[in-house]
């Protein structure tokens, strides 16, 4: 008897192989298939830098005061100021993105609200100096390599902003 | 050869060429080649879409997408951006190779696949050859590829190849014989070897439906599975033991060829299996055309839903299933059968 019964359990052993791939073939997959379609990425992603710009005025918001160069650990970023009081501005900018470690110091430490991380996770360039990064690429509009911080954006500026904000109190 | 009614294109063009006053001779060759351009044609594009079907069920089973790039979002170019690159690569021959057979081994696999489509009827009255002996030109002709797996094996020069090799001719002649057997119950009942024949009988009813062939075609989708060398049956060329077995040393278009061989004799035994169990072309409302790919196509989605449900056996297992089990079985079932159809 247990030969009977080991033959129909075997069958339906094979039975029940077949549906565990059926449910698999019909369930819906969560693959996205990446460079057609991209993962929305978290508000508080550590991406690439943006020099954030004044809504209403466009202005940089940069003063070039150095908080955001003193207090990097990684010694990635390197500014050269020009102008006194009010008129200060950075003239050169620059973000070593081959030192950058992305911790976010920067940000938390800018007393003018003038930096952001974007969700841009597309940092593979063709040589080092491509990792060097400076005023223009970090404000530009139309930045290159992709740099399409939603930050800069006028609807998103504010929600952004004050999350920024939050996240720095908390 | 059967003189039985030719197709109207057939009398079409066969009268326009009498009316030319050609030789008949002629026209019986060229008749040939038309024919057989045809079938490769089909069975090439066939394959091209298997090939596609079985990467996409594949990647579905296991919750991926399976090709995805080339071709639209769903991979449609795919195996022919593959067939391209193959025709680009190197012809590579292994130096101790014996160059006659390996040259030669992927077209023995290769050609039977598409013999053997000379005798299927893909409708009413489309099929190529309507031979009296067709099933049993069938059988003969499917033993063939195990001639060219040995001759890839030895040819090879590689031990991996050799041992894929014997195991290929192996289980295939194991299997052969329950295949047959299960093929004997219908032609008991029908009492024609004919495929045409056996398709006609299967108006009313279609032979699976009846106890002794519901058995004789579990038998047979068992055995035609091990003879594609799909996965639960896949020893020639288990990965996991012989590299890639009988075709090791093959690369590029070589190697293309015997994947051809392996995909259009697929179909075949898909298209052999509706054929004499599943009633053909036979079917209510839509064409008979569609109905034998319909069905055909079913029974190839169970094949490949089971190669990527189901662990490889051992070859011991597979030898003492094929000889122990499904070889009585088909006898009995045989027997069965004789009594069953008794009148």
């Amino acid at each position: 008897m247990s030969v009977i019964r080991d033959l129909l359990t075997g069958i339906a052993s094979l039975f029940k192989g077949l549906w565990v791939t059926l449910v698999n073939w019909v369930r819906p997959k969560t693959t996205i298939r990446y460079p057609f379609q991209r993962r929305e990425m978290p508000p508080r992603y550590r991406g690439l830098l943006v020099l954030r710009r004044n809504p209403e005025t466009n202005e940089v918001n940069c003063t070039a005061c150095g908080m955001c160069e003193r207090n990097c650990p990684a010694r990635a970023i390197t500014i050269e100021a020009e102008g006194k009081g009010k008129e200060r501005r950075a003239r050169e900018y620059k973000v070593d993105y081959g030192r950058c470690m992305f911790c976010r110091m920067c940000v938390e430490e800018c007393p003018f609200n003038a930096l952001a991380m974007t969700g841009d996770y597309e940092y593979a360039v063709y040589d080092r100096d491509g990792l060097v990064v400076g005023l223009k690429q970090l404000t530009a509009e139309n930045r290159p390599r992709g740099m399409t911080g939603k930050e800069l954006r006028g609807e998103k500026e504010e929600a952004s902003a004050e999350k920024a904000e939050e996240s720095a109190s908390q | 050869m059967r003189g039985s009614s030719p197709s109207e294109l057939y009398v079409f063009l066969h009268g326009l060429w009498e009316r030319a006053g050609w030789p008949e001779g002629i026209w019986l060759v060229l008749w040939a080649v038309v024919v057989a351009a045809v079938i490769m044609v089909f069975v090439l594009l066939t394959v091209l879409i298997l090939v596609w079907v079985e990467r996409k069920v594949a990647g579905d089973i296991q919750s991926r997408l399976g090709p995805a790039r080339v071709g639209t979002r769903f991979g449609l170019l795919q195996t022919a951006a593959d067939a391209l690159k193959l025709l680009l690569k190197e012809d590579i021959i292994p130096a101790c190779a014996d160059r006659a057979l390996f040259v030669i081994a992927p077209f023995i696999v290769f050609v039977p696949a598409f013999l053997a489509f000379l005798v299927i009827p893909f409708g009413r009255r489309l099929v190529a050859q309507d031979l009296d002996l067709g099933v049993l030109y069938v059988v003969a002709v499917s033993t063939l590829p195990a001639l060219g797996f040995l001759m890839a094996g030895w040819g090879s020069n590689n031990k991996y190849s050799m041992i894929g090799g014997m195991r290929a001719v192996a289980q295939l002649m194991t299997y052969e014989i329950p295949l047959g057997l299960s093929l004997l119950t219908v032609i008991l009942s029908v009492g024609s070897l004919s495929t045409v024949d056996i398709v006609a009988g299967q108006a009313h009813l279609w032979n699976i439906a009846r106890l002794p062939m519901t058995i004789a075609f579990v038998i047979y989708f068992i055995c035609a599975m091990a003879e594609v060398n799909r996965v639960p049956f896949d020893l020639p060329e288990a990965e996991a033991e012989l590299v890639a077995g009988y075709h090791t040393e093959y690369s590029g278009m070589r190697w293309a060829i015997f994947f051809m061989g392996e995909y259009g004799y697929l179909f075949f035994v898909c298209a052999f299996g509706t054929t004499l169990f599943l009633g053909g072309w036979q079917g209510p409302l839509l064409p008979p055309v569609v109905w034998f790919l319909g069905k055909t196509y079913a029974l190839i989605i169970v094949m490949m839903w089971m190669r990527w449900t189901y662990p490889r056996l051992r070859i011991d297992q597979v030898m003492r299933f094929g000889w122990k089990v499904l070889v009585p079985a088909a006898l009995l079932n045989l027997i069965l059968a004789g009594f069953w159809f008794a009148r």
